[in-house]
Parts: C-alpha cells; sequence; structure tokens
C-alpha cells in the first residue's frame, strides 16, 4: 500500500504543471459531490422511512379504532375485514390482532392461517418493519395489533432519486473539468512561456529576450525577476565588453 | 342494601362458572348468560342515549333484569363498572311499575311472556330492550341476541332504537347479523 502511494506520489511529482491542476481540481470536485450524494441519500432515505412509518402509524391507530366492536363483540370476521382495508398500502405485508393473553383473533391477509405465518412469531421478518399498537378503549387493553411492513419502497424511491443525482453530479462534474481545463491555462501558461524563454536563453544565449509579464501573482514577480536578471546580465556584459574595448 | 348480598354471591358462582368451565384451547371459558351479559354491557358502549335520560352526569347507568334467575351467574359483569363516565348498577325487575330509572332493560327467553307488557309500559321511554327470546325483535325490542357456540349473534331493530331516541354507532350496525330498517 506504501509503495503503492510512494510510486503515485513520485509519479505526481512527474506530471506537467497542467496536468497536476487538473488531477487536483478534478479530485477536489469529485470528492465533494460523492460527499454530497451520500449525504443527499441517507437524508431521503432517513425522510422516506420517517413518513412511511408516520403513514402507518396513522393506518395502526385507524385499524385498531375500528377494530375496538369487533374485539368487544368477538367477532373475528369484523375484524378481519377492517384489515382488509390494509391492502390500499402494498408495504403492508401481514397483520394480526391478537387477544392481550397472546391468542390471535384476526389476521391479514386473509387466511394467511399457518401459526408462524405473519407476525406471530416475536421478531419480525429480516427486512421487515414491524409495528405494534395496543387496541384499547377507556383504558381498557382489548388486543395488540402487530402489521409489518416492507421498507423496500422507500428504498427503491431512494435508489431512483439517487440515481438522477448521480446523474446532474456527472453532469456537473464535467463542467467542472470543463471549466478547469481552461482555467489551469491561467497558471500554467505563463509557467510555459517563462520556461520557453529561460530555455532560449540557455541555448543561443541571446539576453535580449524578455518574458511577457502581464499578472501580478508570484509567476509574474518571477517573470519580472528573471527579466531584471536579464536586464542585469545584459549591462555587465555591455560593460565588460566596454572596458574590453578599452583595454 | 340488598343488592350487595347478592352482589357477593353471584360474584362466587361467576369465580366458580369460570372455574368449571373446560378451557380449551381458542375457547372463551364464558358462560352463555356471562356471553350475553358481557355483550348487553358493549351494546350499552355503542348507544347512546338522549341527555335527558339522565338526571345529572353522575346519574348512574342502570341495568334492568327481568326475573330472578335471568344471567345468573354473571351479573358481576355488568354491576358497579363504568360506562361513558357513568358507574353502573344492577337491578332486578319483575313487572312494568318497576322500569322506572331503567337505561336499558334484558328479557330472558324465560321471561317472554312478559316481553308485550313490559315494552308497551316503555313505549319512547329512552330505554334499550335486550331480549333472546327468538321473535323479540319482531315484538318491538331493540336488540335480539343469540349465543352460537359461545358467541353472542344479534339483530337490530332500528324502529325500535329510534322510537326510544337511542342511537347505535356504526361500528355496533357493522357487527349486527340482521339490521331491520325503519
Amino acid at each position: 500500500m506504501t509503495g503503492d502511494a510512494a510510486m503515485f506520489s513520485t509519479r505526481f511529482r512527474d506530471l506537467p504543471i497542467r496536468l497536476k491542476l487538473l488531477a487536483i481540481i478534478a479530485l477536489a470536485a469529485a470528492l465533494g459531490l460523492v460527499l454530497n450524494l451520500a449525504l443527499f441519500g441517507a437524508g431521503d432515505l432517513r425522510s422516506k422511512r420517517t413518513a412511511m412509518q408516520s403513514q402507518l402509524d396513522a393506518m395502526a391507530r385507524i385499524v385498531s379504532d375500528n377494530s375496538v366492536a369487533a374485539l368487544r363483540f368477538d367477532d373475528a370476521a369484523a375484524a378481519e375485514a377492517t384489515l382488509a382495508g390494509l391492502n390500499a398500502r402494498p408495504e403492508i405485508v401481514a397483520a394480526t390482532i391478537t387477544r392481550p393473553d397472546g391468542r390471535p383473533f384476526a389476521r391479514y391477509p386473509h387466511g394467511a392461517s399457518a401459526p408462524m405465518a405473519g407476525p406471530t412469531s416475536a421478531e419480525p421478518p429480516p427486512g421487515l418493519f414491524r409495528l405494534q399498537r395496543q387496541v384499547r378503549q377507556d383504558n381498557e387493553v382489548l388486543g395488540v395489533l402487530t402489521m409489518d411492513a416492507d421498507l423496500a419502497g422507500a428504498r427503491r424511491d431512494t435508489l431512483a432519486s439517487l440515481t438522477v443525482a448521480s446523474l446532474t453530479s456527472l453532469l456537473a462534474f464535467a463542467i467542472a473539468l470543463l471549466l478547469a481545463v481552461r482555467l489551469q491555462r491561467s497558471i500554467s501558461q505563463p509557467l510555459l512561456d517563462l520556461a520557453k524563454v529561460v530555455e532560449a536563453v540557455a541555448t543561443d544565449g541571446d539576453r535580449g529576450r524578455r518574458v511577457r509579464v502581464d499578472q501580478g501573482d508570484e509567476i509574474g514577480h518571477l517573470a519580472g525577476r528573471f527579466n531584471a536578471m536579464l536586464s542585469e546580465l545584459q549591462t555587465r556584459e555591455a560593460e565588460l565588453q566596454q572596458h574590453r574595448d578599452r583595454l | 342494601m340488598p343488592l350487595s348480598r347478592r352482589r357477593l354471591l353471584h360474584g362466587a358462582l361467576g369465580a366458580c362458572g369460570l372455574g368449571w368451565a373446560p378451557l380449551s384451547p381458542g375457547q372463551t371459558a364464558l358462560t352463555d348468560a356471562q356471553a350475553k351479559a358481557s355483550a348487553l354491557f358493549n351494546f350499552a358502549r355503542y348507544i347512546e342515549w338522549p341527555d335527558r335520560a339522565f338526571a345529572s352526569t353522575q346519574t348512574p347507568f342502570v341495568f334492568c333484569i327481568v326475573g330472578r334467575d335471568s344471567l345468573q351467574g354473571a351479573l358481576t359483569l355488568l354491576d358497579n363498572r363504568s360506562l361513558n363516565g357513568r358507574p353502573t348498577q344492577v337491578k332486578r325487575v319483575f313487572g312494568a311499575e318497576e322500569l322506572r330509572g331503567c337505561s336499558a332493560l334484558y328479557i330472558d327467553e324465560a321471561e317472554d311472556r312478559r316481553t308485550q307488557a313490559l315494552l308497551r309500559s316503555l313505549a319512547g321511554a329512552p330505554v334499550l330492550t335486550v331480549g333472546d327470546a327468538g321473535g323479540f325483535a319482531e315484538a318491538g325490542g331493540a336488540i335480539m341476541l343469540t349465543v352460537e357456540d359461545g358467541r353472542v349473534r344479534f339483530d337490530i331493530n332500528r324502529a325500535a332504537l329510534e322510537q326510544a331516541q337511542l342511537r347505535a354507532s356504526a361500528n355496533l350496525l357493522r357487527l349486527a347479523r340482521n339490521v331491520r330498517q325503519p
């Protein structure tokens, strides 16, 4: 790992400034976008879950209020008719009403007769969200309503909106890269210009060359100092030439 | 209070009844009398009495039971409880002249011969009439109940309820086997 990192850093060190700048900008942009996506996804999932849970809660309240009379009169068929209304919410996969002593009273879907099918077991099946509510009247507990809901729908919704968000993020990343390609020139171009002049001076020794300076940053400053050095060299050489001529 | 000794006796009987009843799984250990008494109480939960039926908010709700032996061993389910904020009482009655103060009247099949006279004397009074004789609803009673396999089934006579100015909740009407519309 450290070897890889070392290799990466030496390779990065050898990259031309243009690519370095591009890599840095791309990395920063990508990191920001990915972080944003993750936070958005988590937040979205949480808010969808909360919304779904409060809907389930409201549903449970309605069902338990409407089951009171059926429990009072021991009318399981009426209770199952009430429970059948749960099919309006497809995420509710199973529901039962049990007596306070644990005896089953009514279940949904109707005829799910296997004793361990549905919420009669103590633990909800994996992946399901369980909601329990006491059916009560006048502070008397008449039964317990248990509902198991599949929140995969919330996950699917979040996944769909995450896909959309990913696509827009990708677009944003592409725009950022395009901008980076253009903007990095403001740093790399003057450096390349400076390097070209240095190279030329080194090859032909012509101290009359100058670097064009049109920016006030460190590179402009460096270019200015380089120009000044060239002029100084020129005057020294001229003086030297004069001395030599006089001698 | 002449009722308290009887209440004790019925309490004891009720407890014994519960103790003797065979407890098969899934089967409620209620005697028919207990099933009927608890249904009677539950009817009262789901029916609204006009304000004039009670002198004050603290006026007790009185279940009047016709005859000496009706709902034997089950009166504890009706007596001295709380119903919509009112205390409940049980009173045994034997004739039309004793119906003052009754909020609900239960006429057992064994007392069916008194039905006509009792219903006639109630005419228009806010009293819920419940009976388990076969033709009780046809005879003008408000709720006819039967017990099948330990479970209560009932028919509602809405005309009789209306005449008594009683209002049954939709939840109760939904559970009725038959609703005779006025």
